[in-house]
């Protein structure tokens, strides 16, 4: 049994496979800025070139990039997944994957079949080529709740990429009996619900106990969470395949499923044993009310544009509570690991103020952005802060990174035996 | 009482006086902090005392090795041993933020091995022993002392 499990010494992987991903993932942020910056006028057209760039920029090049960060670190810690050439894949994975989504916004600016094509491609190869070793390696491992969602969020981010794949043809031109506007609806709820919902709410049935010692999550509600909102997206698939009307309401039993996992994990955090409101631990509570705002206005049908901001709040607090937590730790850990005695401190590497100072630039350009878009003008105020929250962000990771290698150049270390 | 809850409980127990101790240190407490701190360090270092004297040891009996998981688990106990001592130096200097600091790491790795023994270890100790065998071990642990 534990043959499988490959609960090891070397566990934890090489910590530039977790911080390159985050480094990409947050200047992509600072890109985001800039086009919402520009852009935002048409913000309102899902379907505009403009839109679509910048959505996937926030997807893909934001949120799959902090992601599969984490995969990469928690795969091993906390399922005991053994990832081989942990390196090797997660370069490959970062670069092909930053190309491909420069390119894929070149291709939804000019419009030209050419670039959709190589920007698929890359995109395809970074994804699939991650959630395959994943999956694999994930199938052998006896479950448990977070492992189990993990596998789900993964299957739902490969049946997202397969949709993008078939309305990439489609928009180049292959001729493909299928609904173009129902396969889009499909396409984004798998990447919503499936891959970034099902993803963070399985990771926090793990993460949230162990970072702020709250109480556990009942079991078999972090058992079926997962299942059941998988299990309705697939249903949802057949119904809007089929043509059938009945498919929004599926959408808002997944929405009445987030609000409760909102509430749910609220209350775990209110009765965390740990006294100190850290950052991190701020930004779960924006998450967490973003999730039920985004919950509430999308099960109400109100306004789009703001129930999508909802949505974003939620999934980019979440990440900058993990980056905030992860990277001063896994600093500490790997240095502290090599034998390195003066190996910095989780607040020396990143400092709790400039986090917190982080976390209110943060809140409020999530506040002058919905402000914003009743008065499109303070776009460029809300863009400013954005812009100066993700180089805050950029500047932490880049900083953490920088004092883990000065360490390794200069640090004093005994002499372990180990490994 | 299975295996797995007796150790469990005692997690929680370390637990809730790490954070009695991380709260005290923030108000200033020095005092006080310092009586739970090394109330936390006394029951932490009796639990790893009684994994690594009785448990780890039935454990590899029972499945037959002595490299595998219970090796992670005791250099683990090593990382926060290791710990410890720096915890204790910053209470002794009254450095409020080195200790939260190291509060924080300290909580991370502590959860992190509890989780992997509890989710593991325990678990699937408690499915290899009857009774009988459970009862036996807990209460060889119950007599130890540091
Ligand atoms: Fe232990
Ligand atoms: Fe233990």
């Amino acid at each position: 049994m534990f043959q499988n499990s490959g609960l090891s010494l070397n566990q934890a992987p090489p910590i530039e496979v977790v911080l390159r991903l985050f480094l990409i993932g947050s200047l992509f942020g600072i890109a985001l800025s800039f086009m919402l910056f520009f852009w935002h006028d048409n913000l309102s057209d899902i379907s505009h070139p403009t839109t679509l760039a910048i959505v996937h920029t926030l997807t893909l090049g934001v949120m799959a990039s902090f992601m599969l960060g984490a995969l990469f670190q928690m795969m091993p810690v906390l399922c005991g997944v053994h990832i081989k050439a942990p390196i090797d894949l997660s370069v490959r994975v970062s670069f092909t994957l930053m190309f491909g989504v420069i390119i894929l916004i070149f291709a939804f600016l000019k419009g030209e079949s050419s670039l959709y094509i190589i920007a698929s491609i890359l995109i395809a190869f970074a994804l699939f080529s991650s959630t395959f070793v994943m999956i694999k390696e994930l199938l052998k491992i006896k479950h448990s709740n977070s492992s189990r969602g993990m596998l789900i969020a993964l299957s739902s981010l490969v049946i997202t990429l397969i949709l993008a794949l078939i309305l990439v043809s489609m928009r180049v031109g292959i001729d493909i009996p299928l609904n173009y506007i129902n396969l889009k609806s499909i396409h984004f709820s798998f990447g919503l619900f499936g891959w970034i919902a099902i993803l963070i709410i399985s990771v926090s049935f793990q993460v949230v106990e162990m970072f702020y010692v709250t109480p556990k999550y009942s079991n078999k509600y972090a058992k079926f969470t997962p299942l059941f909102i998988f299990g309705l997206l697939l249903i949802y698939m057949a119904l809007q395949i089929l043509g059938y009307n009945l498919a929004k309401y599926i959408l808002n039993i997944i929405l009445i499923l987030l609000a409760i996992y909102a509430l749910i994990t609220v209350d775990k955090l209110k009765k965390k044993k740990r006294p100190i409101n850290d950052a991190s631990i701020l930004f779960w509570y924006i998450g967490m009310s973003s999730l039920l705002l985004f919950a509430l206005l999308g099960f109400l049908n109100i306004s789009t544009l703001v129930t999508a901001l909802f949505f974003t709040s939620f999934a980019l607090s979440i990440m900058f509570a993990m980056s905030y937590k992860i990277v001063p730790f896994l600093v500490w850990f790997h240095l502290n690991a090599k034998g390195y005695f003066d190996a910095p401190m989780m607040h020396e590497v990143i400092s709790p103020k400039y986090a917190k100072i982080n976390f209110y630039i943060h809140t409020l350009a999530l506040i002058t952005t919905l402000i914003a878009i009743k008065f499109s003008i303070i776009f460029y105020f809300g863009s400013f802060l954005l812009l100066v929250s993700f180089s805050m962000l950029s500047y932490a990771i880049y900083g953490a990174w920088e004092k883990y290698d000065w360490t390794l150049r200069n640090g004093k270390k005994f002499n372990l035996n180990i490994n | 009482m299975t295996i797995s809850n007796y150790l469990t409980n005692e997690h929680r127990e370390c637990d809730n006086i790490f954070a009695q101790a991380e709260q005290e240190v923030a108000n200033g407490d020095f005092k006080k902090a310092e009586e739970s701190f090394l109330k936390f360090a006394d029951e932490t270092l009796l639990h790893f005392k009684k994994e690594e004297e009785q448990f780890f040891p039935m454990f590899e009996e029972l499945t037959g090795s002595s490299d595998g998981p219970t090796m992670v688990m005791k250099h683990e106990h090593e990382q926060v041993r290791g710990l410890m001592g720096k915890m204790a130096e910053a209470i002794e200097s009254q450095n409020r933020d080195a200790y939260l600091s190291l509060a924080e790491s300290m909580m991370i790795l502590l959860q992190q091995h509890n989780m992997k023994e509890e989710q593991m270890l325990y678990a699937m100790a408690d499915r290899v022993t009857d009774a009988n065998r459970a009862n036996e071990l807990i209460s060889k642990m119950e007599e130890l002392t540091l």
